[in-house]
């Protein structure tokens, strides 16, 4: 199952590449730094873990392991605000 | 009072129209007492100008005597002597015994008032009307804001931030040196054609003992007595000719006060800025469509205006014209000849 963004968020891109988030159900706001915000496109293009991962090693010259991690990290970031939701799915 | 009694003459047994903030309200009742309190109240409270010929969107407020329905949703504000719920249709505000139903959609409010609101200090009638007006206008895309609005040569400035912030001594610092204003706590945007506008959603301004004793030259437009709290205040009687109901936004800035003499602006990044506007912004919005449309706004607002946290110091009372003259930079005016060190030039 791919890691689907909670349609209770509202967001807004912004100049600097950021996202902000906006959860309806809880009324936070959030913003994403540029590693995020682009994960966070990403996401709401439906788009599978394990591309992310690829996505992240490819845009930023990590290493698969690197991207990985930081990726899981992020997503158990945004589960725990339930910024996206049904996130079984980890990149390896 | 006048203007209630001819309309109810001329217009319908018991209406009054105003137009605020380019929108038509229109105040209906089943009783005249009741209807000319909220007419007075609305007046006081709110920059409304009587009007027979209402424009588009027209908002309708009723004033009926009838018994509060039972309330079913999510309780989206409860703050002691108010109480806002969504529900199926819109909103349902409680202030004591009072309380509106507010359809957004439909563009209507509904509701009866009690004798203890109809006779209560105005600040405590505030609310009540202030969020059926913030929902109302928020159902035809426009979004309020809890900041001070000011302007001068047709270049607005915002002051945002919380309670407590400075908003308002910096917004008279700054009329004192011979800006406008609009608001001192409460805007409301709406974009047309790529271009944001605020517009001034309240009307007197909100002054604490302290904040009057830097600016003594107010209390001649006091209209309510000192309580400790804060003071309404008709801005217009001490400095008359200098309301204007509209400006676009050149700056927003953020006030903090500070214990240092000099006022400084420090520049904040575009999501800085729209994180700040949503933190004072938000809150009682809760269907998705109002957030996104809130939010959109207030994120172009951020985009295209400038924003710096402004850090002001015993100046801006004592030298209004340095304050003046320091934020007049950021907006391309030229300070008006005086020879003041700035603490941060641009």
């Amino acid at each position: 199952m791919n890691t689907q963004t909670s349609s209770d968020v509202v967001t807004a891109a912004m100049p600097d590449g950021e996202i902000i988030l906006l959860h309806g159900g809880t009324r936070q706001y959030f913003s994403l730094n540029e590693t995020a915000s682009f994960v966070w496109r990403l996401l709401e293009a439906a788009t599978p873990a394990e591309r992310i991962r690829e996505a992240l090693i490819e845009s930023y010259d990590i290493t698969g392991e690197a991207a990985g991690d930081a990726l899981n990290e992020l997503m158990r970031e945004l589960e725990a605000w339930r910024l996206i939701c049904c996130a079984e799915t980890r990149a390896s | 009072m006048s203007a209630v009694n001819r309309d109810l003459k001329i217009n319908h047994p018991y209406s009054v129209s105003y137009v605020l903030c380019g929108a038509g309200i229109r105040l209906i009742g089943d009783a005249s007492d009741p209807l000319a309190a909220a007419a007075w109240t609305i007046e006081a409270l709110f920059p409304v100008r009587f009007a027979h010929v209402l424009p588009l969107p027209t908002f309708q407020i009723g004033i009926h005597s009838q018994p509060e329905p039972d309330v079913d949703g999510e309780t989206v504000m409860a703050v002691p002597g108010f109480l806002a719920v969504r529900t199926g249709t819109g909103y349902h505000l409680r202030s004591g015994t009072s309380w509106l139903a507010v359809n957004i959609r439909e563009g209507f409010a509904s509701g009866s008032l009690s004798s203890c609101f109809l006779t209560a200090p105005l600040e405590d009638r505030r609310g009540l009307f202030l969020m059926a007006f913030l929902l109302l206008f928020a159902g035809s895309g426009r979004y309020a804001l809890h900041a001070s609005a000011v302007a001068i040569g047709g270049h607005g400035v915002l002051l945002a931030g919380a309670s407590g912030s400075g908003k308002t001594t910096v917004a008279c610092a700054l009329i004192r040196a011979g800006w406008d204003y609009l608001s001192d706590d409460a805007i409301l945007l709406d974009q047309c054609s790529g271009v944001t506008r605020v517009s001034a959603l309240s009307g007197p301004f909100h002054l604490t003992p302290n904040a009057l004793r830097h600016f003594p030259e107010l209390l001649v437009g006091a209209f309510t007595p000192p309580s400790g709290g804060k003071q309404l205040i008709d801005m217009s009687t001490a400095w008359p000719g200098r309301f204007i109901r509209e400006v676009e936004p050149t700056a927003i800035l953020f006030p903090e006060i500070t214990r240092a003499e000099s006022s400084r602006l420090i520049p904040l990044r575009p999501t800085e800025v729209c994180l700040g506007l949503l933190a004072t912004g938000a809150g009682l919005l809760a269907d998705r469509e109002s957030m996104a449309g809130q939010t959109a706004i207030i994120a172009e607002l951020s985009r295209s205006t400038p924003g710096y946290r402004l850090l002001h110091g015993a100046d801006a009372h004592r030298f209004p014209e340095t304050l003046a003259d320091l934020i007049g930079l950021t907006l391309g005016e030229k300070p008006a000849g005086r020879t003041h060190e700035y603490a941060n030039q641009f």
